[in-house]
């Protein structure tokens, strides 16, 4: 009969033979009784054991005084009042939107001849941004305006956010968050063009980007032709259960969105909104995302997603250093509650910018059009894997 | 339902303090990461509570660490030092000494890999095998495996630490 290896001598002692199979903790404890070896392997273990708890007990920090009850579930209350009906919804909706525009407008300029990112707008207080956003009108189709007018993109599902927006109950902080989108996006348009006017080769990035429809297509509209059809609203809500269902499981923290990679992707919301945007680029004419997005040169329409569809986003930034060449580098949370990191790497990108994968993290690089997309996160390879396949699935 | 949570804010909360501690090395901080988790639960009333306090408190902490690094670091070294003088004010001795020991236990658990380490933590917070399991991406059969390394490694940096402090003296 063989020995009792270290682990299950901890497993031991720690009471949790109950989670090995029943045979398994038989022979153990059966074979720790009779062999002589084992038992005394058993002693030292358990002074180790004993040792390690005594010095993780010298660097213990009591409770103090906990706060009472109440006064946490008061503050969870509290957070809960200023999520007005209906405006979670519409924040994720709202925020997907904001994360496709930003993100293509991002993209596009990437592919000029001027740094990707334009800063962020200045701006010193909310009364400027809503100040800016009065001349623009009312917000009729606001998404939609900004995607089609100013990036030549077009958003699916645009026209359920538009009809959220409509709602009357939801007004000025919306208001605010998409004339930010809004001034970002005529910012980059504004440099674009003035970067574009010395080349010759280039007409402007209307000319050039209206070429480049970006596509946001998860389970609240649909494209057809050239019709966004939205779905019916009985689908939207259950878009909404499922997300929430995922939120509740991922657990987000509270995000703000880091926006100085001039994404306009900045966000307030707080845990649990969790979205689940889905990028698709479609163009194989015009260079650009697609160059690493898509997954094969030859097909006529390439393909790919930033995101893994039904994880919260936690961050999208260009890659430091790589702004240039297009690296993006996306958090999400995993179902788990762990963090998961998406890094894409166009071709010409130093593997070497990423920090070596540490804690227990697993890595999956696999080839992304032309580069590769790098996977990182506490999980095994074939949870990995599966991440890997979703997004293949979305593309 | 209120009445289970409060039961579980008050065996949980300590053994939460205790992990994010370990993590943070900064009670205060890891008092109010502690509320934070708690508040998120109440709102989102999971069905494992204790597994989802300890990922999000996880989260909170590795959050926290990054933020430092990235853009707080002068603002904590100045909240270091404020704590200090207001530590010297109530028992500068004890202060000093109980500082001392953390600062031996965390070089010691920075020798560890950080699965092990969090492995080790979480057990040391009250957290089963299986728990632990899900929370690190372990087998569970390989949990104790890690545990058992994990501490070995954990009391030879430790005293080797110790050993060059009494070098240095």
């Amino acid at each position: 009969m063989s020995h009792v290896d270290d682990g299950a001598l901890h497993a031991y002692l720690d009471g949790a033979l109950e989670s090995f199979p029943a045979t398994e903790a038989d022979r153990i404890r059966s074979h720790l009784e009779s062999c002589e070896a084992c038992s005394q392997r058993l002693e030292e273990e358990r002074q180790l054991r004993a040792e390690a708890s005594t010095i993780l007990a010298g660097a213990s920090a009591d409770a103090g005084d906990m706060p009472p009850f109440e006064e946490l579930r008061a503050r969870a209350q509290a957070r809960e009042r200023t999520r007005r009906p209906g405006a979670g919804r519409i924040g994720r909706l709202a925020w997907a939107a904001s994360l496709v525009i930003g993100l293509g407008s991002g993209w596009m300029l990437r592919g000029m001849s001027v740094p990707p990112m334009a800063e962020p707008s200045r701006v010193e207080s909310l009364d400027e941004v809503r100040d800016a956003a009065e001349p623009r009108g009312q917000m009729e189709t606001p998404v939609e305006a900004v995607a089609e007018e100013q990036a030549g993109v077009s958003v699916v599902g645009a026209t359920e956010v538009a009809a959220e927006f409509a709602d009357a109950s939801e007004a000025d902080r919306q208001k605010v968050r998409m004339a930010e989108v809004q001034d970002r996006l005529a910012e980059n348009e504004d440099r674009s063009r003035g970067a574009a006017a010395g080349d010759t080769s280039a007409t402007g990035l209307r000319s050039r980007t209206e070429a480049i429809p970006m596509v946001r297509t998860d389970s609240v509209g649909q494209r057809v032709g050239e019709e966004l059809r939205p779905v019916a609203s009985a689908d939207l809500a259950e878009v909404a259960q499922r997300r929430a269902e995922g939120a509740l499981r991922a657990a987000p923290p509270d995000t703000v969105f880091d926006s100085t990679a001039g994404l306009a992707v900045r966000d307030d919301r707080v845990a649990g909104e969790a979205v689940s945007p889905l990028v698709r680029v479609q163009d194989p004419d015009v260079p650009g995302p697609e160059r690493f997005l898509g997954q094969a040169a030859e097909e006529k329409e390439e393909d790919g997603t930033l995101v893994v569809p039904g994880l919260a986003v936690v961050s999208v930034e260009w890659l430091e250093g790589y702004e240039r060449m297009g690296a993006v580098r996306v958090l999400q949370l995993l179902e788990s509650g762990d963090t998961l990191e998406l890094v894409h790497l166009p071709v010409g990108t130093d593997p070497s910018v990423l920090e070596p994968v540490s804690g227990g993290r697993t890595e999956l690089v696999a080839p992304r059009g032309a580069g590769w997309l790098v996977v990182r996160a506490v999980a095994s390879r074939e949870d990995l894997q599966s991440v890997l396949e979703r997004m293949n699935g979305a593309s | 339902m209120s009445s289970d949570w409060s039961e579980l804010y008050r065996e949980i909360f300590p053994d939460l303090v205790r992990f994010l501690h370990r993590k943070v090395w900064d009670p205060e901080r890891a008092r109010d990461l502690a509320q934070e988790a708690f508040v998120r639960a109440l709102q989102h009333q999971p069905r494992k509570p204790r597994a989802w306090l300890f990922q999000v408190a996880s989260n909170l902490a590795r959050d926290e660490a990054r933020t430092v690094l990235r853009r707080k670091r002068h603002l904590v070294l100045l909240k270091g030092d404020a704590e200090m003088q207001q530590a010297e004010v109530r028992d500068p001795a004890g202060e000093m000494e109980e500082r001392e020991q953390w600062k031996q236990v965390r070089e010691a658990l920075q020798a560890l890999g950080e699965r092990d380490r969090e492995a080790l933590l979480l057990w040391d917070s009250g957290m089963s095998y299986p728990e632990i399991a899900r929370h690190t991406g372990l087998a569970v059969g390989a949990v104790g495996t890690t545990l058992s390394r994990a501490r070995r490694r954990l009391a030879e940096a430790y005293r080797e630490g110790g050993e060059n402090d009494v070098a240095r003296r």
